[in-house]
């Protein structure tokens, strides 16, 4: 079969397609959802036990550090707001966002320095893993979200460290920015839930 | 065969009764259980629904919001 030499393949142009959201962003959000399902579940599980005992948190056991948990919870919230702002800073100039991201670390820094303090405390007051019920789950859940604590201070350092060095883009901080909402926002719930309730 | 089947699995039924829990882990009866057991029945069910629908809304707006400039 002969082919025409004159006839050439159109293309139509490409479809320009509107990026919804930049990929670290959707990785950290689905990575969060996930993360959510996991406190959802320890706090289900945390509300049926406490409803099948009728003392909660038993009476023989160390009492929980409920008002100076309340003054940590205050400085990760404000961790949490300063870093937002450091966000709008960033946007218009990333070298002026630098102040309150190292703002936002050491509040950040604040908290899981004082919940380990908390541990020791609550540890050499004899309220330990197997202690009961409630001890269990409070280790539980509290020990997960300082794991997550943890590793959202770890990403605030390298934020600080990449600014500095002019590398920080606009998505990644976007998404570091996401984790550590999580983890602020987070906390409170945890806080009436094991402390408070 | 079969029917001496049946009639063996009738009176085992019948013969060895034992309480039926609805789930593994129901081993509390009071009214403040079975409802911390409905409350975080729904808790489970809704919350993974609001985020992945919540999450597909957002993008969704995202796609189809006007781009600046």
């Amino acid at each position: 079969m002969a082919t025409d030499p004159n006839l050439r393949l159109v293309h139509p142009p490409p479809r320009q397609l509107r990026r919804a959201v930049p990929d670290q962003v959707l990785g950290v959000m689905i990575f969060i959802l996930t993360e959510i399902m996991l406190f959802a579940g320890f706090i289900s599980a945390f509300a049926i036990a406490r409803s099948s005992n009728d003392a909660w948190p038993p009476p023989n056991q160390p009492l929980l550090p409920v008002q100076e948990t309340a003054l940590n919870t205050l400085a990760l919230l404000l961790s949490g707001a300063v870093l937002s702002y450091a966000g709008r800073r960033f946007a218009s100039d990333p070298r002026a966002a630098l102040r309150p991201m190292i703002v936002s670390m050491l509040l950040g820094a604040f908290f899981v320095v004082f919940q380990g303090v908390e541990w020791v405390s609550l540890l050499s007051d004899g309220l330990g893993l197997t202690t009961s019920t409630h001890a269990s789950f409070f280790y539980v859940i509290v020990g997960a979200h300082a794991l997550h604590a943890l590793g959202g201070l770890g990403v605030l350092v390298a934020l600080v460290a990449w600014l500095r060095a002019g590398t920080l883009t606009a998505d990644g901080f976007w998404a570091a920015r996401l984790f550590w909402y999580f983890v602020v926002l987070l906390w409170p719930v945890l806080y009436w839930q094991v402390y408070l309730r | 065969m079969g029917r001496l089947v049946r009639s063996w699995i009738v009176a085992a039924v019948c013969l060895c009764p034992t309480p039926a829990l609805a789930c593994a882990v129901c081993f509390d009866a009071t009214d403040e259980n079975r409802r911390a057991f409905l409350d975080t029945t729904i808790f489970l069910t809704v919350l993974p629904l609001v985020l992945i629908f919540g999450g597909g809304y957002w993008i969704y707006r995202q796609t189809t919001a006007p781009v600046p400039g």
